[in-house]
């Protein structure tokens, strides 16, 4: 039986010996772990899915998340409201969207994926409403 | 009760008599003299009453067997013992006389609760027994089956200490006492015949009686005074509490035999169904050191266990530590002061102090009669509080009555201790305004689940009810902040 | 005290109470549900993040997101939703079932029905329950709770932060306090594996070069007013070693050390608690051994994802309209217990002739494990499961076929087991 202890890893993406990299899927909760590299051309082993396969050039090629966080509303009763962005947005530009989300207000009534900002950075990604609220 | 005086601009205020510490003792005292027609003030350090000393508190009322008859605390203690249900009935707070049983697990033990008993008697502790192995057991299924049998003293029971202390202290702010809040003594100062007290803050009360209830600080406010000089050793107890339907309550308090300085790893059951065990008793130097350790758990729980071997470690809900405030002869120092002129000492309140506190106001009263303070009974004085509404004692139908009156009883805030808004309010408005206040007078956060569900709704109640920032509220007062930001600001 | 009557009454409108409630609608059954908060939603709504409804609806959610797919359906049929309405008595009886509830808006209700289903959710497990040493300052919170404060009412607990085990809800609390400008200076787990969900692991801490300190403890808080910091030390043959023990300054530590059933309502009304699940025990109905008395979701017992409490949330109802409308289940029912490696298997029963879903938790963890189930020495079923862990509930559908023929048999009680094996097998 292999003896496999994924947590002492300290590193989602670490370097093999021929310049591959071992990523850990997050596609699903199975987590597959994907050995994959860029040279000669994109090649992954250890997917389970197309998903994994793709995660694993994305995050090679240019790593991205989901954010979510709460915007301030114009309501003193319902402060906050949730947002996430429709599309993962490219880590390196994750600081700079939360500084400005945490000085954005939005008005009331939201609804569910109404757009609060959009083409992040030139990226294309909008922040969008995550919860319908009315001001009562 | 106010406990948020708007803070005066009057240079001094002048009282008759000032109590420092707003303790089980401070505020006994308090409720006492404020029955006469002088004008008396408590100044306390921290944020609320009973945040001392008296909040870890065991909550027995203990019956007068575990000392001499040649104490001050065994006549104080069998004294104040027969005044609990005038006093319950007067401020409504929870007391039961459920009894006490003091176990024994062999010959040995017996003979000690033979002298227990005896030295009990001759104390005039009312109806004390000897039980054989089969009668207590008869009484307490839950007890283990090497009890070979036990002293029972009828007389004993438990009380929810903070509500004590927070009713004794409202019933003398009804009569006329002042409450002065995070009031730090800093210096004493004698003019003629007035004292003049400042805390650390530089607000000033001047007084002509200094009343020294302190408790673990009653030997550094003596020093601010001048007065004697003693040391109070801090000896500290770590106790456990267990939930509401815990395997193992028992339908007494239990006791093992005492030993030299303590009586021993205890059960307690509560007045609210839960469960205590503990306390140990270590003295140690720091006074602020009320921090719980692994290895104690495991004494306190081999001790009740070896009693009620039903109860487990997974019914603990929370850990708390107290600090007994002890003299070195391990009796009550509550006396008038020999260097100080105008001082009452009140030093070295540790168990049975609770029990006691009835009587000791009434020894600090006749203490101040003798030493030359008039006292004249007031005659509007009003002894009685309003009975207050707690929601989880009552019946359905009850409670819609009192959702008719006021809907904030609907609206229950605190799901494991059925505590509801209106409660809560009530506590704030008295003048409970740190979550921990707000825990001792509503029990909300008490339970379960320890304020996980109830400590955003308690926020919300308190900016709505004090319209503070979220930013100032607190635990127990300064230093003690909840939240340290808000994304708006 | 005013008496309502319906065909079912849903305590709690969190995920597992609006799933619940729509499939006893979809039987055409007078439904209410009682929340105790001022709107329908539960947990969900504070959970900001995405990652639900993959299972559900094949398509990443937010808590909210996935909460209001629910709230939309449920205002679009005629079931009754009372907010700010805390169910505090449970009663069985022959006649109905009955639930005494307060609210401020609506008074004292007895609520006299068909069916009660407990869709009560969980709580946390707080530093009492773990049992860490020191003192008592403020700055101590269970992640939940943090979570809330977060992202419902925008405040932010603290700056440094100390998480004590790796839940999912911490390791989620790791990336919000971080992206919250707060420094999260690791997750402290006793146990030598994580207890979250591997993508947490790694999108939550390891993107922010969290440490997570495997078999560590917290031996002592520190601090008079405010938490000023903790001690830490590895964790070897059930104590903790001082001797290698650090220091973490903080000012606030976050607790993520499991969740419980809040069993108290159904546990005060007679109904049998499970000391494995905390939850009540239920039979392959979800219907506890008061008739009339169901339970679903997180109340019964803790899920990994809410697609999951969903479904099972559904199956419920469909019981307890069952129970309701009186088609009487005359399957036989045989007991199921826990075997060799199994912590705890749900339901109680099985139910010959039909298939059964069975929810399973290891005490072991393996890359392949075979999970068996037996009566006696008779192997009846087996099936092996890869990447066993006990942080991740195993769900097995027994299949009718299998159970047809034990109702021919007689009940003798069947059990489970699981057993590690080769990975290539």
């Amino acid at each position: 039986m292999k003896k496999l202890n994924l947590w002492t890893l300290r590193s989602n993406v670490w370097r093999t010996m021929n310049d591959e990299k071992q990523i850990t899927c997050i596609c699903c909760p199975r987590g597959c772990r994907v050995t994959a590299g860029l040279t000669p051309e994109f090649h992954a082993a250890g997917e389970a899915c197309q998903r994994g396969r793709e995660y694993a050039r994305e995050e090679l090629v240019s790593p991205k998340r989901t954010v979510t966080a709460v915007v301030r509303t114009d309501s003193p009763s319902r402060r906050y409201a949730p947002v996430k962005t429709d599309q993962p947005l490219e880590i390196r530009y994750i600081d700079a969207l939360l500084r400005e989300l945490y000085r954005v207000r939005i008005s009331l009534p939201c609804r569910l994926g109404s757009a609060i900002l959009t083409n992040v950075h030139g990226t294309g990604v909008n922040v969008v409403v995550t919860r319908s609220l009315s001001d009562e | 009760m106010t406990l948020m005086q708007p803070a005066r601009n009057k240079t001094t205020d002048a009282y008759d008599v000032v109590i420092v510490g707003a303790g089980v003792c401070g505020a006994a005292i308090a409720r006492c003299l404020s029955g006469y027609d002088i004008r008396v003030a408590v100044v306390e350090k921290c944020a609320d009453v009973s945040f001392g000393v008296s909040k870890a508190n065991s909550g027995i009322v203990h019956a007068g067997f575990h000392h001499p008859a040649d104490m001050l605390k065994t006549k104080l203690e069998i004294r104040g013992n027969m005044m609990f249900e005038k006093l319950q009935h007067e401020l409504k707070f929870p007391f039961e006389r459920i009894g006490i049983l003091v176990l024994a697990f062999s010959p040995e033990e017996m003979e000690v609760c033979r002298r227990l008993c005896a030295q009990g008697r001759a104390n005039g502790v009312p109806r004390l027994e000897l039980l054989s192995a089969e009668a207590v057991r008869g009484m307490e299924p839950v007890l283990s089956p090497d009890v070979e049998g036990a002293l029972y003293a009828p007389t004993g029971g438990i009380v929810e200490p903070y509500r004590y202390v927070f009713a004794l202290m409202e019933a003398a702010q009804g009569n006329g006492a002042t409450l002065l809040l995070h009031w730090e003594l800093d210096r004493a100062e004698r003019n003629g015949d007035v004292w003049e007290l400042r805390a650390r803050d530089s607000r000033r009360v001047r007084a002509r009686w200094v009343v020294n209830a302190a408790g673990l600080f009653a030997d550094e406010v003596s020093r601010i005074l001048a007065a004697e000089e003693f040391r109070i050793v801090p000896r500290k107890g770590e106790e456990y509490l267990l939930q509401r339907g815990a395997a193992g309550y028992p339908n007494h308090v239990l006791f093992p035999v005492p030993s030299r300085h303590t009586k021993g790893m205890l059960v307690i059951p509560t007045v609210e169904g839960t469960m205590m065990v503990g306390p140990t008793a270590r003295e140690i130097e720091d006074r602020h050191d009320v921090s719980t350790t692994a290895e104690n758990l495991r004494r306190v729980f081999d001790g009740a266990k070896r009693m009620v071997p039903a109860i487990s470690t997974r019914d603990i809900i929370t850990a708390f530590a107290g600090l007994r405030p002890t003299l070195e002869d391990q009796d009550f120092y509550i006396d008038l002061s020999r260097r100080a002129p105008n001082v009452v000492q009140v030093a070295g309140i540790q168990s049975p102090g609770l029990t006691a506190s009835p009587a000791i106001a009434l020894y600090v009263k006749d203490l101040l009669k003798a030493g030359g303070l008039t006292l004249t009974e007031k005659a509007d004085t009003r002894t009685d509080l309003p009975e207050t509404t707690a929601v989880r004692r009552l019946s359905p139908e009850q409670v819609d009555e009192h959702i008719r009156r006021n809907p904030a009883y609907g609206n229950i805030v605190c799901r494991c201790e059925n505590v509801s808004e209106a409660e809560v309010v009530e506590a704030i408005r008295k003048g409970h305004t740190t979550l921990d206040g707000i825990k001792f007078y509503t029990r909300a956060g008490m339970g379960r689940c320890q304020g996980g569900f109830c400590t955003y709704k308690i926020l919300q109640i308190l900016q709505r009810e004090t319209n503070q920032p979220i930013e100032t509220f607190t635990k127990r007062g300064k230093g003690s902040e909840l939240i340290l930001g808000r994304l708006d600001t | 005290m005013q008496v309502c009557e319906y065909d079912i009454l849903v305590v709690g409108a969190g995920a597992a109470g609006m799933a619940v409630a729509l499939a006893c609608r979809r039987r055409n059954l007078r439904a209410a549900v009682v929340e105790r908060e001022e709107e329908p939603g539960g947990i969900l709504l504070q959970c900001i993040h995405n990652g639900f409804g993959l299972q559900r609806f094949g398509e990443e959610l937010t808590g909210p997101e996935y909460a209001e797919r629910y709230l939309r359906e449920v205002e679009g049929t005629e079931i009754d939703v009372f907010c700010g309405t805390t169910a505090v008595r449970l009663t069985g009886g022959d006649a109905f079932r009955s639930v005494v509830t307060y609210s401020a808006k609506y008074g004292v209700r007895e609520f006299r029905v068909g069916a009660v289903i407990l869709a009560v959710g969980c709580r946390e497990r707080n530093r009492g329950n773990i049992g860490i040493p020191g003192t008592r300052p403020a700055g101590i919170f269970t992640a939940g709770l943090a979570q809330r404060l977060t992202n419902i009412d925008g405040y932010i607990p603290g700056s440094r932060v100390v998480i004590v085990g790796s839940g999912d809800i911490g390791l989620i609390m790791a990336r919000r306090m971080t992206w919250l400008g707060a420094k999260v200076l690791g997750v402290v787990e006793i146990m030598p594996t994580c207890s979250g969900l591997l993508r947490n692991v790694v999108q939550c801490l390891e993107d922010f070069d969290i440490p997570l300190y495997l078999s560590h403890v917290v031996t002592r808080i520190e601090g008079a007013g405010r938490v000023r910091a903790v001690e830490v030390a590895p964790w070897r043959n059930g104590q903790a070693d001082s001797r290698n023990a650090f220091r973490l300054e903080c000012d606030t530590l976050l607790l993520s050390v499991g969740l419980i059933p809040e069993h108290e309502l159904a546990r005060d009304a007679g109904v049998g608690i499970s000391p494995d699940t905390r939850g009540p025990f239920v039979d392959a109905n979800l219907m506890t051994n008061i008739p009339g008395v169901f339970a679903c979701g997180n109340g019964l017992h803790v899920h990994d994802v809410v697609d999951y409490v969903s479904e099972e949330s559904e199956r419920c109802g469909r019981a307890a309209a069952d129970f309701v409308t009186g088609i009487t289940d005359t399957v036989k029912q045989i007991p199921l217990h826990a075997g060799a490696n199994v912590r705890y298997v749900l339901p109680g029963t099985i139910a010959a002739g039909r298939s059964n879903l069975l929810s399973l938790r290891s005490m072991v963890e393996c890359e392949a494990a075979r999970c068996t189930l037996h009566r006696g020495e008779v192997e009846l079923a087996t099936k092996t499961f890869r990447h066993v862990r006990p942080a991740e509930m195993i769900r097995w559908n027994i299949s009718a076929e299998m159970t047809d023929d034990m109702s021919r048999e007689e009940t003798q009680p069947l059990d489970i087991t699981i057993q590690c094996v080769a990975d290539d097998e």
